[in-house]
């Protein structure tokens, strides 16, 4: 068969096609079709279940929800029945919620955003029992020691703090004093090689002997007098003569590079100076930071030996930091989370570090597309996340820790900044089965500007109190087992900057109070009879690493007065004993370390400011000599050129 | 895998045919939009859409994307200036501030540099370069094809009974 044969044979008739890929339309109408059957039917299903696993892994226990509704025209989401399993006790859940609504915005869906319009949370109830207990996941491996979360630092950071103006055995230490009769000189003979203000003092010392040493060889090397006025004599040297024009341009250059030449060395004596005013102003400081460590040595010392102080407010600050540490910690945490996915506007040295951070971690290959982005101003523009508001309702169920809560969340969001509102957070209600009363919050969290600010106002006009240890040591332990509270706490993060106060009462309180010494007993037991209200206020300001904390007590105030008369004599002494050591100690060695830095300071200075002065002089007058030679120049030029008109008889 | 082979098989078919150099020629210039473009835009979803809902050549895109790829990715610093020319203008402006603030628009990346620069260089190249791929096309097809077909080494191949079996089989698999 050949090539024509092949072609003659007889074809179909081909049928004209159209622009429009028929084929390819009905596939397409089919699987749009499909999309919505799953969508209708199994979507949901299908999204509780995932929403299931992934809050069971998230809360390391069994989390159910009973129905999830999705309405893609409304773009809603309907959670009900959400139980979370307790990871400690399976048969119970630690939070149900009745229902939780989500109605977000289709305008910001196309946007790529999440705007919730509305949200409510309703029947929120704790503790409740489960029909059957729940699956718990074994535990996760332990979060890698080297680097904590910054949330736990943060916690961390504040309880150094409060620590650090804590003593957990305070009455413990007042009861010691009281018991003790032996002298406290024998201790302090000691304690007496720990002082740290004394080995600073020797460090000092010997620092400042060996500078002194190197910054006068360095001043000895500096330009001396004679080599100084030889640059103006070496000016003054040079012959400025118009007759000989030529000489005189030489003689010109010449003295200017003498004059740079004696500017140099001016320079490097201002230098030589300034280096020695720094390094002297270190040695004034340091000397001056000794009265802190002096201090800090007494207090040291004052903790060694024991010695309580029986001021009013140094009791009510021991008895009531440990009460008053917990909340603080926990508060810093809570900030710092709020921050965290909710940040404030950047400052531009933040914008500057983040942008920088993002080149360094750019990846290396170039990426199509990565031209400059234009931002155009934002008129409807969302943020990726924002709950406009959420209602928050609860009633009274059976179970024991259900309450009767209403409340609102408005404007949680993850661009506070471009939003320009604050979240809000506002719950009011009663626990009555946990005869809680009066429960009034207002947490306000500012993240729109550059300065992060959260305030907060949160009152309970009626709570029973768990058990409070004041102070437990084999001395003395008391404790209050049992009372009604109220509280009130106000306050605002700005920055890092903490301003709180808080007032506290407690009434019908059942103590447990025992004590080795009976004086002790005796003296705590009638004060406490005598307080029927324990009020507890708190001021608190400053940074999260440098906190002011001033707590007032009736507690406090009663216990120190009950005290003093018994212990203030026995105190006094032992101060009076601890005051002298570290005068002895330390007093002749700080005079010493003082005579050294002013002697090196006055010395040092004099020397170098006389080299200054000579310096500067003899530049002056190498730079006078070279303009009086110029100008003598110029008029000898014009009288030359003023004999010559006369000779054109002008 | 084997669709795109096979796309890609069709339009050397094509090519080599007698028929459908529209097809080609559209597939081409769609290709060159669609390689221009970067990705993840929503514009490349809506080239993509063209290219499976009208009757142009699938291969011929697909193939055209890959290798106009090449070229915009030397091209884009001329793109960008493109791009940051027209975004920057002022008379301009205020539509782009109603085209940012509009839903869905915002997806497609207009406010990028490249994305502007190569969108607009694309679109107003597509019609040249459809033209320009008929044209090549159809010369193609009068000098390199029809001179092989009349080549002793075509006519011994179209002679073989694998050639006639192949043809059979063509004929009814389409």
């Amino acid at each position: 068969m050949t090539n024509s044969q092949v072609s003659s044979t007889p074809q179909k008739p081909v049928k004209k096609k159209g622009p429009i890929r028929t084929g390819v339309v009905v596939p397409t109408l089919i699987f749009v079709v499909l999309i919505g059957v799953y969508f209708s039917f199994f979507f949901d299903m299908n999204l509780r279940h995932g929403l299931e696993y992934a809050g069971t892994h998230v809360n390391g226990a069994e989390v159910d929800i009973g129905h999830l509704r999705t309405s893609f025209i409304h773009a809603s989401l309907e959670i009900g029945g959400i139980q979370v399993t307790d990871k400690e006790h399976p048969e119970r859940n630690i939070i149900q919620v009745g229902s939780i609504r989500f109605e977000m915005s289709w305008d910001a869906l196309l946007r790529g955003k999440v705007v919730v319009n509305e949200a409510s949370i309703l029947d929120i109830a704790a503790l409740t029992d489960r029909k059957h207990p729940g699956r718990v996941l074994p535990p996760p491996p332990p979060p890698s020691k080297d680097k904590p979360a910054a949330t736990d630092q943060v916690q961390k950071a504040v309880l150094q703090q409060t620590q650090k103006e804590y003593n957990g055995n305070f009455l413990g230490d007042v009861a010691g004093m009281l018991g003790s009769g032996g002298s406290t000189a024998d201790q302090l003979k000691n304690l007496q090689g720990q002082l740290k203000s004394d080995a600073k003092i020797k460090e000092l010392e010997k620092d400042v002997n060996e500078k002194k040493a190197k910054w006068e060889q360095r001043i000895k090397e500096l330009p001396q007098g004679k080599e100084l006025q030889g640059y103006s004599d070496r000016v003054k040297a040079l012959k400025f003569d118009m007759k000989n024009p030529g000489e005189m341009a030489k003689n010109i250059q010449e003295a200017k590079k003498i004059v740079d030449e004696a500017q140099a060395k001016v320079k490097l004596i201002d230098q030589t100076q300034r280096d020695l005013k720094a390094d002297l102003g270190n040695y004034q400081q340091a000397y001056k930071d000794l009265d802190k460590m002096i201090a800090e040595d007494v207090r040291d010392m004052q903790s060694k030996l024991k010695l309580p102080s029986i001021d009013a407010k140094e009791f009510s600050q021991q008895l009531f930091m440990g009460m008053l540490q917990k909340k603080l910690g926990g508060l810093a945490k809570y900030v710092q989370l709020a921050r965290q996915y909710m940040p404030a506007k950047q400052t531009p040295a933040q914008q500057a570090e983040a942008k920088k951070k993002a080149e360094e971690e750019a990846i290396i290959p170039p990426k199509r597309g990565t031209g400059r982005t234009y931002h155009f101003p934002i008129t409807t523009g969302y943020p990726l996340f924002w709950l406009k508001h959420a209602a928050i309702s609860s009633e009274v169920t059976s179970s024991e820790f259900s309450g009767k809560l209403k409340g609102e969340i408005k404007d949680v969001t993850t661009d506070p900044a471009a939003l320009g509102r604050p979240a809000v957070l506002i719950l009011t209600g009663d626990f009555p089965k946990q005869d809680i009363h009066g429960l009034d919050a207002r947490i306000t969290l500012d993240h729109t500007t550059e300065v992060a600010k959260e305030s907060f106002v949160i009152k309970v006009a009626h709570f029973p109190t768990k058990e409070q240890k004041l102070s437990d040591s084999s001395d003395v332990k008391l404790i209050m087992t049992k009372s009604i509270g109220t509280s009130e706490m106000e306050g605002q993060f700005v920055n890092s900057e903490l301003s709180m106060s808080m007032k506290n009462s407690f009434s019908d309180i059942k103590y447990d109070l025992a004590a080795k010494n009976d004086i002790v007993k005796q003296i705590i037991d009638n004060v406490l009879k005598g307080i029927p209200t324990v009020m507890v206020n708190a001021e608190i300001k400053g940074s999260l690493s440098n906190l002011d904390i001033h707590i007032n007590s009736n507690l406090g105030e009663e216990l120190s007065k009950g005290f003093q008369k018994q212990l203030q004599a026995k105190i006094d002494e032992a101060k009076g004993q601890l005051k002298k050591l570290i005068d002895d100690k330390i007093g002749g060695n700080r005079n010493k370390l003082k005579g050294e830095i002013d002697s090196m300071t006055g010395g040092l200075t004099k020397e170098i400011d006389g080299k200054k002065g000579a310096a500067d002089k003899a530049t002056k007058d190498a730079q006078n000599a070279m303009t009086g030679g110029q100008k003598g120049g110029q008029k000898q030029l014009e009288d030359k050129a003023k004999d010559l008109l006369k000779g054109f008889k002008f | 895998m084997t669709l795109l082979l096979k796309q890609i098989f069709a339009f050397l078919k094509m090519l080599n045919s007698e028929t459908g150099h529209h097809s080609l020629a559209a597939g081409i210039a769609v290709g060159f939009i669609l390689g221009m473009t970067p990705m993840l835009s929503l514009q490349s979803l809506l080239v993509f859409v063209v290219i499976f809902l009208f009757r142009v050549q699938m291969g011929a895109a697909f193939l055209a994307a890959f290798f106009f790829k090449f070229i915009a990715w030397i091209l884009d610093p001329a793109f960008n200036s493109v791009g940051s020319m027209v975004l920057e203008m002022d008379s301009l402006h205020g539509l782009f501030t109603s085209m940012y603030n509009v839903p869905l628009l915002p997806l497609t990346r207009f406010n990028n540099s490249i994305v502007m620069g190569s969108g607009i260089v694309a679109i107003l190249l597509s019609p040249v370069i459809y033209f320009f791929s008929l044209w090549g096309i159809l010369k193609y097809r009068q000098t390199v094809v029809a001179r092989f077909k009349n080549t002793k080494f075509w006519k011994a191949v179209q002679a073989t009974s694998l050639f006639k079996w192949y043809y059979t089989y063509d004929k009814f698999a389409g």
